[in-house]
Order: C-alpha cells, then structure tokens, then sequence
C-alpha cells in the first residue's frame, strides 16, 4: 500500500455514523449497508481524491453506559472499512465523531449526557480507552490511516481541550510514532482556534485541523436551524443568499460578524472570505510554515443556488491553495450536502469536481 | 392568441401582505420592461391587487392613484413592445395565499352576494378603463382559482366559478368584444380542473389557463412554506432535506403516500417509477393533453409554471426544458413565473445582476446556441 498524504478526500457516513444508527436510515428507501461499497470506491478514484474521512460515533464501538463494552460489530464494520480502502489504495481518516461527554452539537452527546468531556476525568479515560483500542485494531495501517482524535471540540476548549488532546496524542505515540494523528482547535475546529493550539514542533505526523463553513447563513441556508432563526426572527425563511452578494438585516442572525458595506448593505465576497474568515488561516501559516495544515470540512450544501456555491467554493479552495491546506470536502452521500445522487451514480456534482482538481 | 412566451411580474401595487422584513418587494420600473423583452419575452402577466384600486364597500370606491399606476405600468409594457395580461391576484373575498395556506374563512366570495357584485363591478370597471386599449391587452379574471366549495353541503366544484366568471365574461363582452380573456381552471389551476371549466363554443377570444408545477415534490421541493412540502419533511428527521432528482425517483414516495394517502391521486405514479419526460407527459400533462384534443380549436395557455431555484441545476434544466417542450408540442403559450424574487424570480431580488440563465434557455433554447 502506497503512503498516503491526505491531499484531498471528502467525508463519508457509513454504518459507523450515529444518524444511520438513530434513524434507521440515512436516505429514504436505501439500506445503509449500501452507502460505502466497492462501486464507491471506484469513484473516489475517478474523482482524483486520495482520501475518505470517516464519521465515526462512539455509540457504535461501544455501550454507552458503564462498563462500556465494546460493539463487536462496531469494530468489525472498523475493519471492513479499513480493508475496502487498503483494496483501493485509498486512505482512510478515522473521525471519532463524539465520544461520552462530547458531541458536536452542543447541549448533549449522542447518548443525552452534557458535554462535560472537559470536566470529567471518568470521560476523558474513556475517551483514551477509544483510542488504545483503536491503535491495537488498526496496527499496521499507518500508511494509509490516520487518526483524528476528535471531531469539533464545542464552544469552550483551550487549555483545557490542549491538555486532553495531548494526552491522546501521547497514548497513539506510545504505539506507533509514524501514524498521522488529526488535531483541531476548540469552537467546532474553528480557523480561529489554531493558533491557540500547541504545536508538537519534533512530530512531523501531526495535521492541524480545522473546519470552514463560513458565513453559515450562506453555505447553512434554507436548512432546519436557519428557518427556525428566521421565524423566530419574524423573517421570511428560506432566502436565497448568494456569494458574493449582499447581506441586509443582518442584526437577525448570530454569528455573521462586523460585514463591510456596499451601498449601505453588508457584502460578502472573495476579500471577506480570504482576508476576513480565513485571515486566521493565512496568519498561522505565515508564523508555521513547516506544518501540514488540514481542512476536514468545508461545503456548501447542495439547495444553494449552483453560481454562487462555486463561487464561494472558487474562493476558499484558492486560499487553501495559497497556504498549502490540505482539504477534505463535505459531503459524499448526504442529504442535503451530499454531491452524488445517491440513488443514480451517474449524478454528482462534476463542476465541484473539476475546482477539487484544477491546478493551483 | 399572441402570447407565447410571457412571464409575470409583480410589484405593481405596493403588495403589503408580502413586505417581508428582510426585503421589500420593490415597485416595478420602466427599465424591467425593456429588460424582460431584451431577455426575449412577448408579453406580461401584471399582478394587481384589488385593495390597491377600489375599497370592499358596495358600491365600491375607486382608488384614483392605483389606477393612475396601473395605466402607467401597462403604458410601460407596450412602449417596450410587450403585450400586457392584467390578472387580478386578489378580489374581494378571494386571494389565493389565503386558500393555499388553508386560511379559507378569509375567502367568502362565493358565499357574499355583495363580493361577488364587487368583483363584476371591477371587472367592469377595468373593461370600460382599458376598452381603448389595442388587443395586446388581456384580462385574466383572478388568480390561481381555488373555488372549490359546499353549498347546502353539496360539494360545488367548478360550477361556482364557472358561473361567477361567466358572468364577468358576459360584462366585459358588452364593452369589448374582442378583448382577449383568460380564464383559470380550478383548484388552483391544475391541469385535471380544465376539464371542469365551461367551455365558451361561440368565442373565440377565450383562452383556457392552468398551472403547472407537477410533481410538485420537485418543483418546490425545499419550498417551505407549501403544504406538500411541509408534509414531505415531516417524514424525516431534520436533516434529511433530501434532494430530489429530475429524472429520478421521489425518495420515500412509498412512505409519504402511506401516510398523506391525500396525495395518491397526484404522485401514485411515482410510487413504483421514477420520474422523466415521458411520465410528466402521460400522465402528469394527460389532462391538458385531453383538452386539446377534445378542443383542438380553442386556445390553452400556462399561465404558471417554475421550478424552485433550491432544486439541482441540471434538474431544473431538465424539467423545465420539458415542460416547455410540451407546450410547444401541444401548441400553448406560456408564462413562467415570475420576474423579481429571492427562489423563483428570473431576476434575483437581492441582487439584480443574477439572471436565471437555466430558465431563460429553457424558454429560448436559441440562448444556449
């Protein structure tokens, strides 16, 4: 098996993600023992794309109360994963999507227990005792696996998620010092948050991670929560952002930040992306150039008017150009942000494709 | 019948039912006229609103200024070459917002003798106001119909439009006699409602009218604030908006019909094959298919048709491309809705730069050459 780089790949949800296991189904009317098979793989290939990243809850690999056992099963779909992309020559990102105590969407893991990961040594051990199992179920893979030790560290994180993060990072070291270990920032791996990481500067396998979907009222819109914030708001949902363009009434919604104005509206466009949302970006890499920095999200979700999703996808794939950013895509098969009909293989998103391929 | 190729345009009165916060529908101007016959558009379709010309008293009185408006925004249209449809999008007693959304105690005008003198009165009113006007100008008697309504417990499909509009025919004969006049099928303008309308023998200046937005789990899909749609995501959990493909099957049409058994009668055909042209053709389009053939002679135009801009480019395309076809194919003119909007306008309401080039060369393949 070829050494993997993790260049460009894109997010997957199989049977190890919790949605399949809560809702029964991922897509209406399609069994989710179909949504990874060999005919998938094949397309990753053709998509020119070196890498899956894999969404992995802990609520498949064990139970979620005391005294946790281990899901054989789980594991076994771990292994079955591991073995169709080491078939394909294609690497694989384990993406531990939630652990006890830590969800990405804040207010409660996956099992209704608050995030308290930061707070609770019990969870933090726990978390630990994940990751020695998985070090011990995938020896012999770190051509082509690597680690992330865990996805989007919710709101508050510092310190306090440095020092857990490093405790992991110590555990997988103790069993392999070559294996690519996957490290994001606090605030749902906000760019923000990287440079208050700590960098590893004698352990060249560390990626330092980071998530982008800003503004999320653009790439985020129409779907459930920016409905529920319009409503609320008295708004009429639903609207049609688009990018570049303008951004009026923006008092409405959280999280936009200071916007500049063009003829008295707020504006989006390349400069605010790449000088504003991701001027972080460009700072970090300016003060590391030696590190392998990764982006393990970004997209537009696919209700979003075509130009200007490419537009914005132009702009941000450009900056991760400029600065030497690996990138992972979200998302494969997806409702909502998935690029491939997942009922037709013929069908996906070939203009995506052909910007995730274009040369720098 | 000369309108062929037409889209509607709103922002005639000032609209204050749909002043949303975000943005302001703005009024329409001068220049959207010479536009929308520079993208190529032979006509029109100007949605009024009766509250913006006459007060609900009987008899009513008239609001000089938003006639005074009116006679500007149709003199615009036909300096710039367009022919012009007024379509009465409210009348008094009726709006289709109101009946779509199931607000149906606000719409009384089939039981208000005083509504229904009202909406003669208007009709009326417009007739003598523009019976100078050359036959470039059309009336469309109320839009998107959803009549459907029990009298004495008696279901009443059809017949109390028929009626009430037959009467608006005969009004606005006695001033113009070759005034073009559209009228809409029922519940809504669906297709399967023509076959309810009275069909006028002896005029020839009749011309039939549907909508057309089938499958409607496509052409809004992600269109929230429609019922159907509203329905479709009930099946799922929140972040299953799940696209949906054209051709292509109707993910969980099975489920969906299982549990909204009220919309058999228009998707049952889905349930077991997936959606293309030839399907949309058979039997989605078979009622206006129907009508032609049993009035091969009489006039039938689209006077609604679009597909949500949320829905995949290439889908769009593809459904729009064939919509159009059939039309051509069954000789109809058509009218896409609408100029100025945020998920359906050509032209896109917070920024006006965005063209929606996928439905102009749908309209005009010729654009894409």
């Amino acid at each position: 098996m070829r050494k993997i780089e993790f260049k460009k790949g894109i997010n997957i949800a199989n049977e190890l993600c919790a949605w399949t296991q809560l809702d029964g189904q991922l897509f209406m009317g399609i069994d989710n023992s179909q949504l990874l098979t060999d005919r998938d793989f094949e397309v990753f290939k053709e998509w020119k794309l070196d890498h899956i990243r894999v969404m992995i809850d802990f609520t498949v690999l064990m139970e979620s109360t005391a005294p946790y056992n281990w899901k054989e099963d789980g594991w076994q779909k771990v292994s079955e994963t591991i073995e169709m992309a080491r078939k394909h020559e294609i690497g694989v990102v384990l993406d531990l999507h939630s652990t006890l105590g830590m969800e990405f969407q804040e207010g409660g893991s996956a099992n209704g227990v608050r995030n308290d990961l930061l707070n609770n040594q019990e969870h933090q051990d726990l978390l630990c005792r994940i990751w020695e199992k998985f070090c011990v179920h995938c020896a012999e893979t770190e051509d082509f696996v690597a680690f992330e030790i865990l996805n989007e560290m919710v709101r508050d994180g510092g310190v306090g998620w440095n020092t857990v993060a490093l405790r992991v990072i110590d555990l997988i070291r103790s069993y392999s010092k070559e294996r690519k270990i996957i490290y994001g920032g606090a605030h749902w791996n906000s760019v923000l948050s990287l440079k208050d990481m700590v960098i590893l500067e004698n352990d060249p396998n560390i990626i330092y991670n980071f998530h982008f979907y800003k503004p999320q009222i653009f790439t985020h819109q129409i779907l459930q929560q920016d409905f529920k914030r319009a409503l609320k708001n008295n708004m009429t949902g639903g609207m049609r952002w688009r990018y570049p363009g303008s951004y009026p009434r923006m008092e409405f919604y959280e999280g936009v930040g200071n916007l500049p104005m063009k003829n008295g509206v707020p504006y989006i466009d390349r400069q605010v992306i790449q000088q504003g949302y991701l001027g972080a970006l460009y700072e970090f890499r300016k003060e590391h150039p030696e590190l392998t920095i990764y982006c393990g999200e970004f997209g537009v979700n696919q209700f979003v008017h075509g130009d200007s999703r490419y537009n914005w996808l132009r702009d941000v794939i450009d900056a991760f150009r400029e600065n030497n950013v690996h990138m992972c895509y979200f998302m494969y098969k997806w409702p909502a942000w998935g690029i491939l009909n997942p009922y037709d293989f013929t069908q996906y998103d070939r203009k995506l494709i052909q910007l995730l391929n274009e040369e720098a | 019948m000369k309108f062929q190729k037409g889209i509607t345009v709103t922002g005639i009165h000032c609209e204050p039912r749909w002043a949303y916060p975000i943005y302001h529908e703005r009024a329409v101007k001068k220049e959207d006229f010479i536009r929308i016959r520079d993208m190529g558009f032979d006509h029109v379709r100007l949605l009024a609103e009766h509250d913006a010309l006459m007060t609900e008293d009987f008899p009513p009185v008239w609001k000089e200024d938003g006639w005074t408006r009116l006679d500007e925004v149709i003199g615009w249209a036909q300096e710039s070459g367009l022919e012009t449809i007024i379509c009465m999008r409210s009348v008094p007693g009726y709006c289709y917002r109101n009946a779509y959304h199931l607000i149906d105690q606000a719409n009384t005008l089939f039981e208000c003798i005083a509504q229904r003198k009202m909406f003669l009165e208007l009709w009326q009113k417009i007739a003598l106001r523009y019976k100078d006007r050359g036959d470039d100008v059309a009336f469309e008697l109320l839009d998107r119909v959803g009549m459907v309504h029990y009298f004495n417990g008696i279901l009443m499909k059809g017949c109390g439009w028929n009626n009430l509009a037959g009467l608006a025919i005969d009004q606005i004969r006695e001033i113009s006699q070759d005034r073009w006049i559209i009228l809409n099928a029922d519940g809504f303008g669906s297709p399967e409602n023509l076959q309810d309308l009275s069909v006028l023998e002896n005029d020839s200046k009749i011309a039939y009218a549907f909508s057309f937005y089938k499958p409607e789990l496509f052409a809004k899909q992600a269109a929230f604030n429609h019922q159907i749609i509203v329905d479709y995501n009930s099946l799922t959990h929140s972040i299953k908006s799940e696209l949906i493909y054209y051709p292509g099957i109707i993910p969980g049409i099975e489920k969906f019909l299982e549990k909204f058994p009220k919309y058999k009668a228009s998707l049952g055909h889905y349930k077991n094959a997936p959606m293309d042209d030839t399907l949309l053709e058979t039997v989605d389009f078979a009622p206006v298919a129907e009508f032609r053939k049993k009035y091969p002679d009489k006039v039938l135009y689209m006077n609604s048709f679009a597909c949500v801009q949320y829905a995949n480019p290439d889908s769009r395309s593809n459904w729009l491309r064939c919509v159009v076809g059939l039309c051509e194919k069954y000789n109809i003119g058509q009218c896409y809705y609408r100029y100025l909007g945020s998920r359906w306008g050509i032209v896109d309401a917070l920024d006006e730069t965005y063209i929606d080039e996928i439905a102009l060369e749908a309209m005009f393949p010729e654009r894409s050459k």
